[in-house]
């Protein structure tokens, strides 16, 4: 490509991104309430899969406990709103930083585990968080807790979008940083990056913090939406899986993948709950199926593929099965 | 990477576009009235009943001509959507009738969580919403305008079968709780343990299990060491199923097995059959109190309506959802108008007796005024047998003991 | 057969026991049936993840549909659960044959979050369309000998769950012969231990694991049929089977019946006495903070044979 073309495709995409930027920045002026409100859900899935992306993606550890932090998060803003009244975004940042910290403690004993006990390590500890929830007098116990309500929904928009924007910035540059480079080393072959020099720990947990920060901040501005929080709505390992597919759909390790997964899978899933009462679980059921059987690296993947839809299709399939 | 960004920058700007695109196209003579439900997840098979309470009652309205307001015949239109039993999709959902569909009004989705949930925006859109599933007092502690509960409060559910509890000879004396760790069932067990302190019962023992718990044995052991004469359960169908089926093969023995959920759906004697004799139950309503009152009749012909659309007889879910579509109904006649407001004022100002008892809220919207009965499982029936004033059959008590049982 | 009921073994046989140790007994005994129905659900989770290095999250959807099909043939034709558990257990093991030749055999070579993902999406799909059909109606098996116990001086045993233990070691010690004793268990292992080296010496790989998922399948069947003899059975119900699984797994080392056994076990009983010292809403807390530390002090699980059957 010539230096020219490259210019071009970067003017672009600055074009295209002011664009996107614009479009976001304006949508609460030009659309109905019920539009920012499923704007705003778009978003937080969107920042969780970016999160998710940074530890699942970028690191190849398969996390399913996202939502231990996301409930960190959500009862940290919480608790000190009402009882210390303190100022929101004081206490969201506060959200964010515990749980960044508690992911660097559990971090460091749990990255030493890698694939399925990884995957069910994580797991229990967010079950262990929901129920701890439930048994502590500070966070109102299994009655949940009430946030005072705010007095608009759009501030939330903003806030969410906010968020979103630090994720997928982090996603944006991390390939570039000394630390992109080991994770993708240690994705690739982890003991093969030992040999290397890198020693794998201090990376993958800078990579588990910032995911743990992210899903935090889903949590707390959730948490003070929708006023109410009870540990199994936040302590929810939906919050987990709907992350990894939408980022599996959009494209793992990629800056931009979770953000389309999630605009995707999330309007989708909005028609169909709409159209068909009964069925949309099929239906969402069905697609993560056809989706892992058939694009496993994600649609981006496969509509970037030489050869067209089909043929990278049938390579996935010669590939993976028996 | 573009190609990516490229469907991103449509995506966002097609939304925006659709956003700002918002028809109104509101049918002449159709009332529509929203209502988010759970057809799926954990509380769908109590949507399911709900559901059937709202379509009967939008039936009988229409097939009486629709909601008269001034000149004007409105047929009732109910459009539902799945909430998954999950409070933030009912919440985006309450959000959708309104702003989207342009409902109405609202009738409220199953359970106290997610009536939680869609209160919040039903009064920021100022849309009333009559409810009738959500039974949590917090619900109603929030200083909302727009939101009325038709069934009476959670605290009630307890004190209905202890009151009825303390009338039977000899008098217990020991209660045992055992509740599900949510919002609503806390709400019931602690009504329950306040007021069988203030009354002369000793609670022995008292403790929380996870919703959905799949074994109780230890918890019924240790309540069977301690041979209470009152079992309490506050819980869902699933739990109380569980518990009645562990404390009879574990052979634990109460005088008085009770439970806040569960006896009086159809689905309890047929899981447990024989095992399900004589266990006692709260009730908002039953077929066998003797209230009358407009559209529907009495007590007995709502249940003869409803179990000749369905096949089976109702039980109270059915009913107070039946109730709440009449409430609004009788407000919005009282209103003469289909403005929120209006309606509202109505409904806060509303005072009458139907089929499912008084309706009359409380400044707070509670209908406080509405006593809940107590019945028995007899025979494999659901019997109300207190108060003694509409009660048919009076309670068996005590509990014979499992050995003694065939 | 009618038992009489109770059967009471006289108290001064057994002597005096103090509440709090006749309490601590019972829940000894609570914590082994519930073990037991946790062993038998981990049995096959645990040959499947052994032999196809697949984490099956479908596996309690199957359990479900062997409670469903029991409660059916019930139900509707008056079979006694007890004996339509072959039944039941045949009908699983086609569906589960089927489900692996078709679908799960396509990304058997991919990475495990694949393979992880696309049995989550199979258990959606399971599970829902359950629910489609049959409702959200909550059902149960009642027998006429449901409700029976036998009361053994200060203990209290509910002869279903009983005999479901019992069923579960007569399982478990079928499909340890079926894998140690038999030309077929011999493939299995072979395959799991060296795949290549296995498809070398002529053994047809992919009827080998179809015929493993369908074991497996065939056991959480007959998991579900002795699950829904005492328990309440909705569409919903196999997911915490699932987790329990897993955890079973982890505790008792992965693709070793044994283990499955003791691991299963192992975790009823700590379930049980979390619950009766701490209250039953810490079950997770004990189950899964126990999980964490097995993971991080003995990843290889309690009886050290996590690799037993792979390369």
């Amino acid at each position: 490509m010539t230096p020219d073309r490259l210019r071009l495709r970067a003017g672009a995409r600055a074009i295209a991104l002011g664009a996107v930027a614009a479009a976001a920045l304006l949508l609460p002026s030009l659309a109905g309430t019920y539009y920012i409100r499923l704007a705003t859900g778009i978003y937080m899935f969107g920042l969780l899969a970016a999160a998710w992306n940074l530890i699942g993606g970028y690191t190849g550890y398969p996390d399913f406990g996202g939502a231990a932090f996301l409930g960190i998060g959500a009862y940290a803003t919480g608790i000190m709103m009402v009882r210390a009244h303190t100022p929101f975004p004081v206490a969201l940042t506060s959200g964010c930083l515990l749980a960044a910290g508690v992911a660097v403690l559990m971090g460091s004993l749990l990255l030493r585990l890698r694939g399925h006990y990884f995957a069910i390590a994580t797991l229990g500890f967010m079950l262990v968080l929901q129920q701890l929830a439930a048994n502590l007098e500070i966070t109102g116990g299994g009655s949940g807790m009430n946030l005072p309500v705010a007095r608009t929904f759009t501030t939330f928009y903003y806030w969410m979008l906010g968020a979103l924007a630090l994720a997928i910035a982090a996603g944006w540059v991390l390939p570039g940083l000394r630390v992109g480079y080991a994770l993708a080393a240690i994705r690739e072959n982890q003991d093969a990056a030992q040999v290397l020099g890198i020693a794998p720990l201090p990376y993958k947990i800078i990579a588990y913090a910032g995911n743990a920060f992210l899903f935090a901040a889903a949590g707390g501005i959730y948490a003070y939406w929708f006023t109410f929080i009870d540990p199994p709505t936040v302590f929810n390992v939906d919050f987990t899986i709907q992350a990894i597919v939408m980022t599996l759909f959009g494209g793992p390790g990629t800056a931009a993948g979770p953000l389309v997964g999630a605009v995707i899978l999330k309007s989708l899933d909005t028609v169909l709950t709409s159209r068909s009462v009964f069925l949309h679980n099929v239906f969402f059921g069905a697609l993560v199926c056809v989706l892992v059987i058939f694009a496993p690296r994600g649609i981006a993947e496969i509509a970037r593929a030489p050869g067209g839809l089909l043929q990278a299709i049938r390579a996935e399939l010669r590939e993976s099965r028996l | 990477m573009p190609r990516a960004f490229g469907i991103l920058v449509a995506m966002i700007v097609a939304t925006a576009l659709a956003g700002a695109v918002t028809g109104p196209s509101r049918g002449a003579e159709v009332l529509k009235i929203g209502a988010p439900l759970a057809a799926t997840g954990a509380d769908a098979r109590e949507g399911a009943l709900t559901k059937q309470g709202y379509d009967l009652w939008a039936e009988t309205v229409n097939a009486r001509g629709g909601i008269k307001v001034g000149g004007t015949q409105y047929t009732v239109q109910i459009v539902y959507y799945d909430d998954q039993s999950k409070a933030q999709i009912s919440a985006e959902l309450t959000d959708k009738l309104v702003s989207q569909d342009h409902v109405n009004f609202l009738l409220g989705p199953y359970g106290s969580a997610t009536t939680f949930a869609d209160a919040g925006i039903a009064e920021k859109f100022k849309i009333p919403m009559v409810e009738a599933n959500g039974a949590a007092r917090r619900i109603f502690q929030q200083g909302y305008k727009f939101v009325f509960g038709a069934l009476s409060p959670a605290d009630e559910y307890a004190a209905a079968m202890l009151k009825a509890a303390v009338t039977l000879t000899p008098r217990p004396e020991t209660v045992a709780v055992l509740s599900s760790d949510d919002l609503f069932s806390l709400e019931v067990a602690n009504g329950a343990r306040d007021w069988a302190e203030h009354n002369g019962l000793k609670v022995v023992f008292f403790q929380k299990y996870p919703v959905g718990v799949s074994d109780l044995s230890a918890p019924l052991t240790t309540i069977k060491s301690l041979g209470p004469d009152i079992l309490l359960g506050s819980g869902h169908l699933q739990e109380s199923l569980l518990v009645m089926k562990q404390a009879q093969t574990l052979n634990v023995n109460a005088k008085f097995f009770g439970f806040t959920v569960g006896p009086t759906t159809p689905d309890f004697v047929k899981a447990l059959g024989p095992a399900a004799e004589y266990v006692f139950a709260s009730s908002q309503w039953t077929p066998d109190v003797k209230y009358t009152g407009p559209v529907f009749g009495s007590a007995m012909d709502y249940a003869r309506m409803f179990e000749q659309k369905y096949g089976f007889v109702p039980d109270y879910h059915a009913a107070e959802s039946s109730a709440a579509g009449l409430a609004l109904q009788l407000a919005i006649e009282k209103a003469g108008s289909i403005d929120p407001q209006t309606v509202r004022d109505a409904l806060a100002s509303l005072d009458v007796v139907t089929f499912y008892g008084r309706i009359k809220f409380n400044a707070d919207g509670l209908n406080v005024y509405k006593p809940m009965v107590t019945v028995q499982i007899q025979h494999g029936k659901v019997m109300t047998v207190w108060p003694a004033d509409v009660a048919p059959v009076s309670a068996i008590y005590p509990t014979p003991a499992w050995s003694a049982r065939r | 057969m009618r038992l009489p009921e109770p059967l009471r073994v006289p108290a001064h046989a057994v002597g005096t026991v103090s509440v709090a140790a006749q309490i601590a007994l019972q829940n000894a005994l609570n914590g082994l049936l519930i073990g037991g129905t946790y062993a038998t659900v981990a049995l096959g989770f645990s040959l499947v993840w052994g032999i196809l290095n697949i984490v099956n999250l479908a596996h309690g959807a199957l359990v479900m549909l062997g409670a469903y099909a029991t409660f059916w043939l019930f139900t509707l034709y008056g079979v006694d659960p007890l004996l339509s558990l072959p039944l039941t257990g045949a009908a699983l093991f086609v569906f589960g044959y089927a489900l692996q030749r078709g679908i799960v055999n396509q990304v058997i070579r991919a990475p495990f979050l694949i393979t992880f993902l696309l049995t989550f999406g199979l258990e959606l799909l399971i599970t829902n369309i359950a629910q489609a059909v049959w409702t959200a109606d909550i059902r149960s098996v009642t027998t006429s000998y449901s409700g029976w116990s036998l009361s053994l001086g200060p203990l209290t045993l509910p002869v279903v769950r009983g005999a479901s233990l019992l069923i579960a070691f007569v399982v478990a010690v079928l499909l340890h012969a079926l894998l140690t004793r038999t030309r077929l268990g011999t493939a299995i292992r072979a395959t799991a231990s060296d795949q290549e080296a296995a498809r070398l010496m002529g053994i047809p790989i992919a009827r080998v694991y179809a015929v493993t998922f369908g074991i497996a399948a065939a056991s959480a069947g007959i998991a579900g049929g002795l699950i829904s003899l005492s328990f309440p059975i909705f569409p919903a119900m196999g997911a915490g089977y699932t987790l329990i699984a897993f955890v079973v797994c982890v505790l008792g080392g992965l693709g070793s019946v044994p283990g499955a056994l003791l691991g299963g076990l192992v975790l009823g009983l700590l379930q049980t006495y979390a619950a009766s010292w701490l209250g039953p809403n810490y079950d997770n807390i004990v189950a899964f903070s126990v999980l964490i530390l097995v993971l991080l002090v003995r990843p290889a699980g309690l009886l050290g044979r996590a690799q037993r059957f792979r390369g």
